[in-house]
Parts: structure tokens; sequence; C-alpha cells
């Protein structure tokens, strides 16, 4: 590798309707460099990505100051849309990327405006499209195309145009468990066969770790916390990055709980498979979940041949009283479209659901969101008052526990301030609050950990598991499940494939790959220690 | 051929000329000799399937039944009319009839014109003709589009926050003034929604190195070939044709403000 410096930023800030997003970051990334960017949400790594290839402060009313030069030359000297054939960047939210009707327009998109002639276009198009494996969708409609789909074709675009550096912002947030890996696996084949500089903001690390050669921490005043190698970086400064709410790789995390419960003999902290499992002693304690089966209440409720939107198919589950139920499944399953028919927020084609002994259809809607609640994926969309004491307090008949569920979730300073203004994790946890308030028998929650912090989403895990109600929720976090759930249904294609407890489910590996699931860490983890204990037996 | 392949830009200009030629004229025969010609046009040569058409046809017919019957049965009674039938304050005159019936099919002779254009254009193909045949700015034209996407996706957002305040228990809006306050909760997430979605997108162009620069490399080239002369000419000789009919049948009028 050569040691050339692509990327320099020398005491660079950045401030948005006078408030600093970060101030005084000095840093340089050398070319083919996989670079990490580490955070807390809110500490400004997404705006650091798109100051680095001149997206702002253009776009938006900020003030950049330092200097940032790419390859020797400021920022400030490349024409407009210059730097971006050679400064790429994959977003996060793949509904939003795209500007044209099909696939093939959409590459072409990107080579238009670089003025490329129309006979190099075809090829580049088909190129592109069969790095990331999407050559047979080159004349489809980008809309019947699945999330992991829309994703790949995203990076399809930035390859057309042959750039040095690509930039992946959060490009797996929005993905099932195995897209997310394909995606990171694509990008590995991508570095060996044509080497380019790569910068990763990422929550779910398992996946990159293998590919990153480098860490950039930013805390959340946005200034750096670390810059090293990623060794160190989850070895010795592990600590620090818990402490700000960053997501660590799972080995580490892992790694971390085995050194306190005095398992892990290792001299530093595991960043791969293979060295946790070597440092790991008396193994098959760590990996065994201390589980008290718990021994189910009466079902609170019954769905029986569900069918809806033309979509799910002959669905039976049961709710019981005080069951942590999960609903998982790729992209397109049917996971909402069925959390709301069982909250009576869609009307069903066929069947029937019986709520606390009554059918769904002949409650009353005031009466029935007084017993079940749901936490939509986006927290804005809940909100109707303008202050968050308000907004707990809305139909709520006993006023004075606001002050309790306020300082539950963290939210006391913040009782005057308007919904909207809070962060993202802070709106999370006005948005469960208002639920939760309300006592409900049963509480639907729609990914209620998306796009949390560490600390955020397992402040949200905590609090609805001590909670008094039964609890289903849409995620596609294998780790929660496999922590928190007592019951796991499966989606696939709208017909319900499996259901039972997670145990049972990490056993079904068929289902696992149909429904394009990942087994959760600790499984694997064990998986491997059982592998080992028979080699060194035989 | 097929009317699918036309020009965009040309079909839209056929249209747009065919209708101000019609609009000289105010007599019965002329716009249904057009939309005669038309609507065979538009399902010999545009593969149009009936049942959409007819959706799209439906409301232009009931504006134009509502037209005829009011002109009809209240008409601007002028010495010399001739009363065909009357009934209380009710007349109708051969007159009155037949004005109301050169404005309803007047009505439709627009609509099955602008029909045959919209179920035979795609709006992408559209927008890239008038980039490349009419110098349409790419900024506005790529603006377009894009917003194009984004309706189903706000009517999506509009559903779901429905839901979500019902799930809050706001129980459905009755007198004006809570129906304010509801247009209030419905606004601001919609617009805070739309924003970021709208910031999104443009981002994601930009980061694409789209600046708005005229003088661009189409993948996709919207040509302009003898075909679609042919298809101008044909399409507005045939109004010229309709006049022609008319006067030689002895109706043809020039419209001379009559409503």
């Amino acid at each position: 590798m050569s040691l050339f410096k692509q990327l320099e930023a020398e005491g660079l800030g950045f401030s948005y309707e006078e408030r600093d997003i970060f101030t005084n970051l000095t840093f340089s990334i050398q070319k083919n460099q996989s670079l990490l960017l580490l955070g807390p949400s809110g500490s400004g790594k997404s705006t650091l990505a798109f100051c680095l290839n001149k997206l702002y402060p253009e776009a938006v009313d900020g003030i950049l100051n330092g200097s940032l030069l790419f390859e020797g030359k400021n920022l400030d000297d490349f024409n407009q849309g210059e730097l971006n054939q050679k400064i790429g960047i994959v977003f996060q939210d793949p509904e939003s990327q795209f500007c044209m009707l099909t696939v093939e327009e959409e590459v072409a998109f990107g080579l238009e405006n670089f003025n490329v002639p129309r006979i190099e276009m075809e090829a580049k198009i088909e190129a592109a499209l069969a790095m990331v494996g999407l050559h047979d969708e080159k004349k489809s409609t980008i809309h019947t195309l699945s999330g992991g789909q829309k994703q790949k074709l995203a990076l399809a675009c930035v390859l057309a145009l042959e750039p040095e550096v690509i930039i992946l912002d959060e490009p797996t947030a929005n993905l099932d468990p195995q897209s997310s890996t394909e995606l990171a696996e694509t990008i590995a084949r991508l570095k060996k066969e044509r080497p380019f500089t790569l910068i990763v903001i990422e929550h779910k690390l398992d996946d990159w770790v293998e590919i990153i050669d480098r860490c950039l921490v930013l805390d959340s005043n946005g200034m750096i916390l670390f810059d090293g190698s990623p060794r160190q970086c989850f070895g010795e400064f592990a600590p620090f990055l818990q402490k700000e709410g960053i997501w660590l790789p799972k080995v580490v995390n892992a790694g971390i709980a085995a050194k306190n419960a005095g398992f892990y003999k290792g001299e530093r902290l595991p960043l791969r498979h293979h060295e946790l499992l070597a440092g790991l002693e008396n193994s098959v304690a760590f990996s065994i979940k201390n589980n008290i089966t718990v021994s189910l209440g009466e079902p609170i409720l019954e769905v029986n041949g569900l069918y809806a939107r033309g979509h799910l198919k002959n669905i039976n589950l049961r709710i019981h009283k005080g069951e942590m139920t999960a609903v998982v499944g790729a992209n397109g399953s049917g996971k909402t479209t069925l959390s709301k028919c069982v909250s009576g927020l869609l009307p069903l084609t066929q069947g029937q659901i019986h709520f606390l002994g009554m059918p769904l259809s002949k409650w009353k809607e005031k009466e029935l969101f007084k017993h079940l609640g749901y936490v939509f994926q986006n927290p804005e969309h809940q909100f109707i008052t303008d202050c968050v004491h308000e907004e707990i307090g809305f139909g709520l008949e006993d006023q004075a526990a606001i002050p309790a569920i306020l300082e539950k979730m963290g939210l006391e300073k913040e009782a005057a301030a308007h919904p909207f203004s809070l962060s993202q994790g802070q709106k999370r946890r006005l948005s469960v609050a208002t639920m939760l308030v309300h006592e409900q028998d049963l509480l639907i929650l729609d990914e209620p950990t998306f796009g949390q912090d560490a600390n955020t989403a397992h402040e949200i895990m905590e609090v609805l598991n001590e909670k008094e109600g039964s609890v289903f929720m849409i995620t596609h976090d294998m780790e929660l499940v496999d922590q928190y759930a007592d019951t796991v249904h499966v989606l696939d294609k709208g017909e319900l494939i499996f259901s039972g407890t997670p145990e049972s489910l990490w056993g079904n590996l068929e289902i696992i790959q149909q429904a394009r699931l990942k087994l959760p860490f600790r499984k694997r983890l064990q998986n491997d220690l059982v592998r080992r204990e028979i080699h060194v037996a035989t | 051929m097929s009317l699918h392949e036309v020009n965009p830009s040309i079909k839209a200009f056929t249209v747009v000329v065919s209708i101000l030629i019609l609009s000289v004229f105010f007599d019965p025969i002329t716009p249904l000799v057009t939309i005669l010609w038309s609507v065979t046009v538009t399902f010999l040569f545009g593969r149009v399937s009936f049942k959409k058409w007819l959706l799209l046809f439906t409301p232009f017919l009931f504006i134009a039944v509502i037209y005829v019957w009011s002109t009809m049965l209240f008409p601007r009674l002028q010495v010399g009319d001739h009363i065909i039938w009357q009934w209380g304050i009710l007349t109708v005159t051969a007159e009155g009839f037949q004005r109301g019936l050169s404005l309803g099919l007047r009505v439709l002779s627009f609509a099955t014109l602008s029909i045959m254009f919209t179920l035979t254009t795609k709006p992408t193909d559209f927008l890239l003709s008038l980039m490349q045949q009419c110098k349409l700015p790419p900024k506005l034209a790529y603006g377009i589009m894009a917003g194009y996407r984004f309706l189903p996706l706000i009517r999506e957002e509009f559903l779901t926050l429905k839901n979500a305040h019902r799930v809050r228990g706001v129980a459905g809006a009755r007198t004006i003034p809570e129906k304010i306050q509801q247009l209030k909760r419905y606004v601001i997430p919609l617009l805070a929604g739309a924003i970021r979605k709208a910031e999104r997108t443009a981002l994601a162009m930009e980061s694409k190195g789209f600046t708005g620069a005229k003088n661009r490399i189409f993948y996709r080239e919207i040509t302009v070939s003898r075909i679609d002369w042919i298809f101008l000419f044909l399409m507005i000789g045939a109004v010229i044709l309709s006049a022609f009919i008319s006067w030689k049948l002895g109706y043809l009028q020039f419209y001379n403000g009559e409503l």
C-alpha cells in the first residue's frame, strides 16, 4: 500500500444553524485504505462524509472551517460536480436515493452527468451491474427491487463512475441480516478486484471487521476520540466506546463479557471469532443462555386463518399474557402488514382475530387503543402535541404518572421541549414512553431499536422487558430475538413458516436460510465451541 | 406504427394545436368528427386498454352531459328562436339545443385528444423529449421526475400518519376548530417528512455529479423521425377536415362568445 495521502483534513469544523456539528478535526486518509467511521448518533459522521465529497456545505447553509484537500488540491478548487466522479457515496435510505424509474436509467444517470459518450455507456452499465450481481435486473423498474437489491444498485451507480473513494453511509440500516452480510461481502470482493479507498459508517460491525484497517471515532461533541488500528480501537479503547454508546462488534462485546466473568484468558480483547475461541476457557458455561423457561400465561390475542392485502396467507398465532414475541423475516415478507392487522389498523380479507376474548372488529376504537399500543417505526408520526410533557400526558387519566415515566426514559430535562426538536434517540424514547404510560395489555413495536445508538437500544429493550403486558415487536436484529424474545414468528412471502422459541429456531437452519435470517452471535459461538470440542476429542 | 413511438414533444404539440384549432369553431359537427377520428386512432395505433380509457373518459362525459342539460334547459332566449318544447319555466329551443351539444362535444373532443396523449406517453419519455427537443433545463426536468416518484410515497406516509394518530386515541375531528387542529397535526410531520426525503434525493443526485448543466449526453436518445411529422400533419389535417365537413353540411360557425 502506498502511503500517499489522498484526503487530508486540517482543523476541519462544520457548523449549521449556529451549532457546531464537529470541530477541529485533523486526520488524513491514505489511498486504498479502508476506514471505519464511528460515533454515537448525532456526532456528525454523515455530515463529515458529505463534507468529504463537497456535497456539504453547498447543500445546506452550513459553514465549513479549516482545510480539506483531495490529492493535494483544495476542495474549493474543484468544479461543481467534478469531485463526485472521484468520490462516490451510498446512502442509508434505499427509497430516496434514486431519481429514475428503471435500473439501467439510474446507472446511466451518473454517466450522463459526466458526459460519457453514448457508445461507451451500455458497456459500463453492464459491467457495473455485473459487479454487484444485478445483471438480470437491468430492465427492471426500481420499485420492484428488494431493499438489498436497491443498495446494490446504489453501489453499482457509484461503481460505474470508477471512483477512487467510496463512502458507505450506514448502507445496511434498512436491510435484513442476510442482505447486510451479502453487501459487505460484495464490497470485500470488489476491493480485491479493483482497489479503492473505502470509508464506512456502520452500526452492525461484525461483517466489516475483516475489511477495515483503520478506525476513526468521533465523540458526541464531534471531536476525535480515537484514530488508529481496529485492534487498538476495539481492544484498549472498547470501554470508552461503550460509554459513548457506540456499537461494538459482537466478538468484542462477548470478549468483554467473558473477561468480566473470568472466562476469557486472552492477553488482549479478541477482534476475530477464532481469537475469542482461543481465549475462552470453560467455554460451554459462557455460551449457554441462562434462560428460565417462562411458562406462558393464557392467550390474550388469537389469530385464526388470517388473510390480508392479498399478501398474508393463512396466518395462525397466539400471543400470551406477559409474552415477549418477535416477528422476523426478510424485507417485504409481510411483518408490518401482520402487525397492522393484529392492531386493527388494516382490515382482514379473511379470518378472525380475538383480543381479550372479543373479536377485534367488535372493539370500539377508543377502548381498543387503551388496551393495545402501537409504536410506529418513525416516532415523528405519533407526536400530536407541542411539548414532551403534554405528549406523555395526552389522554392520560392519572397525570401524576408523567414525571416517573419521564425519568425512566431519561427525558426529564426535555419535558418542555417540542417533540420534533429532540434528538433521534430521544424521539424514539418519547414515542415508546407515550405508549408505555398507558400500561396496555399488548404493545406492538415496529423495529424499536432502528437507528438507535447502543445505549438507547439497550435501555428501550430493558424497559420493554420489565414491562407487565405482552410485547409484539418486528425486528431484523437476531441478537434482540435471542436475548429477549420468548417466542419468535418467522414470516416468508406472507406465510408464517415458523413459530416457537428462539432456541428451537436456531436449530432449524432450513428456516433460517429460507427467511434470510442469521444465527445470533451467541449461537454461532456455541456451534464453534462444540466443533472445537469434537475436534479435541478426536 | 404505434402511438407510443411517436416523439412525445411532437405528440404534445399536435394535441395543443388541434385543441387551439377546435376552439376557433363552435358547432356540433367539427368536434364530433374529431372525436371519432381521435378515438379511432387511439385504439388502432395506441394498444390502449378500453377500461383505462373509459376510466379517464367518464369524468369528462359527466361534465359534458351536465353542460348539455343546463344549456338546453336554460337557454338565452333570442328573438326568432325555434321553440321545441315548453313546460313552466323550462324552454327548449333548437338553437339552445345546438349550443348545448356544441359545448358538450367540444369538451369531449379536448378530452379524447388529451387522453390519447396521456395513455400513450410515459412521463419519463416526455421529460426526456422535452429536454432533448425543447431544451427544457435538466434541473427542472429531473426535479419533476423525482417529484413524480414522490407522490405515492407521500400518500403512504399520510395513511401511516392517520393510523399513528388513531392509536394515540385522537378521535376523528368533527367541529371546525378540531379539524383545523387536526390539519396542523398532519401538516407538520408530513412536510417534515417530505422535505427530508426531497433533501435526501437532491443530495443523492448531486452525489452522482448532477449539476443541472445543459449539455448532457443522454443514454436514451429520443429522436424525431418522418413518422412524427406524418402524425402531426394527419392529426391537424383531420381537425381541419372536420371543420370542412361541418362547413359542407352547413353547420360551421366561428366561436363568438356564446358562453
